[in-house]
């Protein structure tokens, strides 16, 4: 009769490696629902902020001990600069795109009238 | 306002307004084979000079001939943007090739935003400028598609299908 062998991979295998920084870190499942989410515009963070700063604020208002309510009171803050700073930063993107489409559009019509191309 | 966006900035958007082969790099970041470049130069050139030219590119597979004619339908509705142009554009069949190379061209001109709309279900629109699909199937009806700039046949098409109906 053969030796039997334990279950599972020998000592040292490495077939189940995961490469890369996030790969540890970041499951299959959160990595599907990354890719579905926007790198451009900070919507899916906005409604993160958002939704963390109502909760905090309603913590904060359910408790009547003063000193308890600190912690919350700062979280709600917190919250309240974060959805602040996404805006701001969401306004200077807009802001670039249309710089960007304004400086495509005058080159377009730049390039066509150099080419002679009309209507 | 474009005196916010960097010098070298507005050197690429420049870049991209110009020519097929800086439009694929700086607007999509892709950057194109010289035989791509030379067949997109020497197309979007008849297109500019109406001279009616008719060209045939046999490419081997995967060497990215319905990615070059993405490239050059944005392009050209890039530069038609204001000035208003008619591509058609037809495919050997509505399933698969024709929604492949609607939703290519609209992946490719992602960064153009909402101002590159489908209409129809078989129109990319940017601004003045658009491009229908058709599909060249025997059993399909097309009438009436007019392009008054490019008239672009992808893939094997018999010419006995799509004689008489454009």
């Amino acid at each position: 009769m053969p030796p039997t062998r334990k279950p599972g991979a020998s000592k040292g295998n490495k077939n189940a490696l995961k490469h890369g920084i996030y790969s540890r870190f970041v499951s299959l499942a959160d990595a599907s629902q990354l890719a579905g989410m926007s790198d451009k515009d900070p919507k899916d963070e906005l409604t993160i902020a958002r939704i963390n700063f109502k909760h905090a604020m309603q913590l904060r208002d359910s408790i009547a001990d003063q000193k308890e309510k600190l912690p919350w009171d700062m979280a709600a803050h917190y919250w309240l600069d974060s959805i602040i700073n996404a805006k701001i930063r969401s306004k200077e993107l807009e802001q670039t795109g249309m710089d960007v489409w304004t400086t495509l559009i005058d080159a377009t019509r730049a390039s066509n009238d150099l080419q002679g191309i009309k209507k | 306002m474009s005196g916010q966006l960097s010098p070298s900035a507005r050197r690429q958007v420049k870049a991209a307004a110009n020519t097929v082969s800086g439009f694929a790099r700086h607007f999509t970041g892709i950057d194109l084979y010289p035989y791509q470049r030379m067949a997109a130069d020497a197309i979007v050139k008849s297109v500019f000079a109406r001279d009616g030219k008719t060209f045939v590119l046999i490419f081997s597979r995967q060497s990215g001939k319905d990615e070059i004619l993405a490239l050059i339908y944005l392009f050209l509705m890039l530069r038609f943007y204001e000035l208003g142009a008619d591509i058609v554009s037809a495919q050997p069949t509505f399933k698969p090739q024709t929604i492949n190379a609607m939703e290519r061209l609209h992946k490719r001109g992602v960064n153009f935003g909402r101002r590159l709309t489908r209409t129809a279900g078989y129109i990319m629109r940017l601004g003045q400028a658009r491009t229908c699909y058709f599909s060249a199937e025997p059993t399909a009806s097309q009438v009436g598609a007019t392009a008054d700039r490019t008239h672009v046949s992808s893939g094997t098409i018999s010419p006995r299908l799509c004689g008489s109906r454009w």
